[in-house]
């Protein structure tokens, strides 16, 4: 550490903990805060934060923050202004023990400065700023970033650790920025380092462990629809419906419809698949066909109707017509309605005109019908 | 090249020192069509906070197609295609487009309820008005209407709380209002233009896309810029309060602009139709749905109950929420600002409001970043399914009780010994808002007899969890004890019974007297008995005093002969135990058996209970006058109501 570095670090540790802030909460309108920012004083610090950024100074930029958080010859905007601008370029630059340990003391600042973002908020007022929030971001990046380097060598070596380790994190907390990191390796490494890595990840989750990301990158990189099945089958939803979109497009068809055939089964993402597997029906019979028998399955018999609907195909319009005026029972007709009504091919308005006429269905169905022709 | 990189470095910083928009003291920018401003694009990210754009400390959501609620925010032609879903597909669904957009889409009206306007006793139902999606950006709202829509519809069959509400309110809701406004915000999930401090256009959209030069809509292009910045703001446009207290702007470009005259706007226009299918006259409730704050913010018009009223049914619905949210009421008889609570408030004398919903700060509240304040419009995906289900519990809790408070509707004694009926009395629908008691049997209960006592309510009073028991509704008192249930006999001293702790609620049917009248929990059974040394000598009048509490902790209309509704602001025969309208209610004492030493003795005359024979305390003395002529006219309505309970009292009773 130089001199220089350690006389701000010295100064700036004994001020003690960086998170009290020295002005109380005040509300402060949009004006006040831009002249505040924009005057010379406010922004020779921030060259000042810029330019240690930019020299990759972490210890003393971490530094040099501690003291504005303590400067009283600061309003409480450029303060605030500053301590967030300064965060924000930590998180780009690699951390050291001291720049940590200041950031650690920063993350339980309150915020000081409010304003009224929105028109409605009557007199309620929110942060502006929150450099407590900031400097928590700033931690989980270099957390992130941590993770990202491990995982990059331990992918350029062959080692799976990276997946095991993603998911006993994943198990303790699903927000956590290690998950990011190691995923983040993962989006990055070539093919050969992923191949390597796929019979983990595959058995991974497979045993029900929650490697979904890594499993879903993998599923993309590879067109792999084995580990498209073990996605739909196992992954939570957020990586599931994900996986929906991105199982088209890395697939050919008929994987895809059938890796989308699985996912249509998992109640927290039946109705995407249907609607997605609609969007394959636009071109391949075989879609169509499982969305028509779908109608028959209570759970998704909606989001296939919907499905259908929006296919918006003369054709398809027309076979929801016939399938309508033979059906046997009220519940298969509204569903077939359903189909003709969110479909915005003229033909569907035919049919709907149709069905109409031809008195079928209950009084309330009819009546919804008469409706929608109307408009 | 570490120079070069720390040039670029240098320059990337996040967001420019010296900004081009110019904001004033208001908020507005003055310049929207300089370059720098209004045509500077920004990108929401989640970690990348250099040169335009903007971290949010987590994924920025993008619109998921998917009929069903999922992590995240459904895109629009999801959600519509749910909401006609569940109109085609559900007998109790009915729907109307009520209005068209500048872009000529439809704007859709939902109503929730059985095929009649009438409550399961027969009485006419109130309705309730909830609006969904009417700023742009504020994509929390159409997901929370959505998700009352669809649990409603879920448990419309359930034998309890949601069939209840389904038969005995009539629910109006309107998910999408600013339908054009909605779908331009979705079109660029990640993207705003103009400042970071105000970022506008696109994810941040708030108004409709009216163009003000043509009267057509502006374009979707966010890269075109001159369009950018106007729009209506549909929360300024409603006649009552338009262009008051300086809470609205004349300026095209302005984020509150209010257009050019009052309900100019199709999507209010479309709002005000949706009213009517209440219908109108029978709305009891109006929500708008916004983000964010937390806040329940409610006009006040000069009428005093109504405000009360108010303030205690947001006060309910707020302790149902897992988050703080706060009341924030205008000052009384503040004309309002255009907004569409106003409107309802000032123009149905209903409880109304502008509902922020979370989060209270911003983006931090969920781990991320502050963002200039603007990040609590852009709710994580993983924090919508909560979200959701928060504000659900608020609303139908407040629906359940602007459905009417409960009344105790009959009553019936078993011997437990012979399984024979003692006492058994009902309220019937008599009238358009009058009950009558029908006595079908009351024989002597005997000191040393066992009795069950059987007591049905008019709605369903507890919920249950999924393991059956009897659990209080998110931040309500009322839990699995019954309440006061005391078996008063007047004329007698320090003789009284008290029945609640032992009673438990019924969730199976079947009637007195071990099941449910109508729905679950609708009913409670307590086994009781007579002490022998209970000093009777002949027969001797009894009541049943009953002080229950509605799982929103309503109070007993304290006589069920007229029955409640609303009008005018306030609740309208609700009253207390001595008759005394109100809106706060009380205990219940209409149920009137008898005890004898001997069975088959004869009733005697009835007695009223304790708490409605005795006096009130001496009414306080007017305030004075506060000089010149006529004086203060509250007093004088004061002095009114302060007299009303002596001249209305008699035995208890109400005077007809």
């Amino acid at each position: 550490m130089t001199g220089g570095i350690a006389r701000y670090f010295a100064l700036a540790c004994t001020l003690g903990l960086a998170s009290v802030p020295a002005h109380a909460t005040h509300v402060v309108d949009p004006a006040t805060a831009r002249q505040t920012i924009e005057n010379p004083i406010a922004a020779a610090r921030d060259a000042e934060l810029s330019a240690l950024a930019a020299g990759g100074r972490a210890t003393e930029l971490a530094a040099r923050l501690e003291l504005i958080a303590h400067d009283a010859t600061l309003t409480d905007v450029a303060q605030e202004w500053l301590l967030d601008r300064g965060l924000h370029s930590l998180a780009r630059i690699a951390p050291t023990r001291e720049a940590r340990a200041i950031v650690a003391r920063l993350a339980s600042r309150v915020p000081v400065v409010y304003t009224r973002v929105d028109p409605d908020h009557g007199d309620r007022a929110t942060p502006l700023y929150d450099a407590g929030a900031t400097a928590r971001f700033v931690l989980r990046s270099w957390e992130r970033n941590d993770a990202r380097g491990t995982a990059q060598a331990e992918l350029a070596a062959g080692l799976t650790q990276a997946v095991d380790r993603y998911a006993q994190h994943a198990v303790e907390d699903d927000r956590d920025p290690v998950l990011d990191g190691i995923a983040e390796a993962f989006r990055n490494a070539p093919m050969r380092e992923l191949a390597a890595q796929r019979p983990a990840v595959s058995s991974a989750l497979a045993q029900g462990q929650r490697v979904d990301a890594l499993a879903l990158i993998l599923a993309e990189r590879f067109a792999d629809p084995a580990l498209f099945g073990l996605i739909f089958d196992n992954a939570g939803q957020p990586t599931a419906l994900a996986a929906i979109p991105v199982a088209t497009r890395a697939l050919d068809a008929s994987s895809a419809l059938a890796a989308l055939t699985r996912a249509s089964r998992r109640p927290d993402a039946g109705s995407a698949a249907m609607l997605e597997i609609g969007r394959v029906a636009q071109s391949d019979p075989a879609a169509r066909q499982f969305l028509f028998d779908a109608l028959a399955e209570p759970r998704i018999a909606a989001s296939a109707a919907a499905a259908l609907g929006r296919i918006s195909d003369s054709a398809v319009s027309a076979d929801v017509g016939q399938r309508l005026s033979q059906a046997h029972s009220e519940d298969e007709r509204r569903l077939l309605v359903l189909a003709l009504r969110l479909d915005a091919n003229p033909g569907a308005r035919d049919e709907l005109e149709r069905f109409a006429a031809s008195g079928a269905g209950s009084p309330k169905l009819r009546k919804d019908v008469r409706q929608w022709l109307a408009q | 090249m570490r120079h070069a990189a720390s040039l670029v470095f240098l320059l990337g910083a996040a967001g420019p020192a010296s900004a081009a928009c110019v904001i004033d003291a208001n908020g507005e920018i003055t310049n929207p069509f300089a370059n720098g401003c209004g045509n500077v694009i920004f990108t929401y990210t989640e970690n990348d906070n250099l040169g335009n754009n903007i971290a949010l400390g987590y994924p920025p959501p993008v619109p998921v197609a998917s009929m069903t609620a999922v992590a995240g925010f459904r895109e629009y032609g999801s959600l519509f295609a749910q909401h006609q879903s569940l109109l085609t597909l559900n007998d109790e669904v009915d729907g109307e487009v009520v209005g068209h957009t500048l872009a000529g889409r439809d704007i859709w009206a939902y109503d929730i309820g059985d095929a009649d306007s009438t409550t399961a006793e027969g009485f006419p139902e109130g309705a309730v008005l909830v609006n969904g999606g009417i700023h742009a950006r504020e994509w929390q709202t159409p997901e929370a209407v959505t998700a009352v829509f669809e649990t409603l519809v879920a448990g419309k069959s359930d034998q309890g709380f949601f069939q209840y509400l389904v038969e005995n309110l009539n629910t109006v809701l309107v998910p999408v209002n600013n339908v054009d406004g909605f779908i331009q915000a979705q079109a660029y999930p990640v993207n705003a233009t103009a400042d970071r401090q105000q970022p506008r256009e696109g994810r941040m959209r708030r108004k409709n896309l009216h163009n003000p030069v043509t009267d057509d809509t502006i374009d979707a292009d966010i890269t075109t810029v001159a369009d950018n910045f106007w729009g209506v703001d549909l929360n300024r446009n409603s006649s009552q309060g338009y262009g008051q207290q300086n809470g609205s702007s004349s300026s095209v470009t302005s984020l509150i602009y209010r257009g050019t005259e009052p309900n100019s706007e199709p999507e209010v226009l479309a709002l005000q139709q949706a009213a009517t299918l209440g219908p109108a006259a029978r709305l009891r409730f109006y929500s708008d749905t916004h983000s964010f704050g937390q806040d329940y913010l409610a006009p006040r018009p000069d009428n005093t109950r109504l405000n009360a009223i108010t303030q205690a049914l947001a006060q309910r619905m707020i302790a149902a929420s897992g988050r703080s949210y706060v009341y924030g009421p205008d000052p009384v008889g503040t004309p309002g600002i255009g907004t569409t609570a106003d409107h309802f408030a000032f123009g149905f004398e209903i409880p109304s409001w502008t509902l922020e919903v979370e989060p209270e700060n911003g983006g931090q509240d969920y781990g991320g970043l502050a963002t200039h304040g603007h990040s609590g419009f852009i709710l994580p995906d993983a924090e919508a399914a909560r979200m959701r289900n928060d504000v659900l519990r608020q609303y139908l809790l407040g629906f359940y009780r602007q459905s009417g408070p409960p009344a105790a509707i009959a009553a019936e004694i078993r011997d437990t010994d012979s399984n024979a009926v003692m006492y058994r009395a009902h309220w019937d629908r008599s009238g358009s808002n009058a009950r009558v008691l029908t006595v079908e049997a009351n024989e002597a209960l005997v000191p040393g007899g066992s009795y069950r006592l059987w007591i049905a309510f008019n709605k369903p009073m507890r919920i249950r969890n999924s393991g059956g028991s009897v659990v209080s509704y998110a931040g309500q008192s009322p839990g699995a004890a019954v309440g006061t249930v005391r078996f008063e006999m007047p004329s007698l001293t320090g003789q009284d019974i008290e029945l609640g702790g032992g009673g438990t609620w019924l969730n199976v049917p079947g009637g007195a007297p071990n099941g449910y009248l109508r729905y679950t929990d609708d009913a409670f059974a307590v086994n009781f008995r007579l002490p022998d040394t209970i000093d009777v000598t002949a027969a001797t009048p009894a009541v049943l005093f009953l002080g229950q509490q509605d799982l929103a902790q309503m109070a007993l209309d304290g006589d069920p002969a007229s029955a409640v509704d609303w009008g005018s602001g306030a609740w309208l025969r609700y009253e207390n135990v001595e008759g005394d309208d109100g809106d706060i209610g009380g205990a219940d004492c209409s149920f009137k058996p008898f005890i004898a030493p001997d069975a088959g003795s004869a009733p005697p005359a009835e007695a009223p209970c304790r708490e409605a024979a005795t006096p009130p305390p001496p009414s306080p003395p007017p305030p004075p006058n506060r000089g010149g002529g006529g004086g203060d006219g509250s007093s004088l309505v004061l002095l009114l109501l302060a007299f009303l309970p002596i001249a209305r009292r008699i035995n208890g009773r109400r005077l007809p």
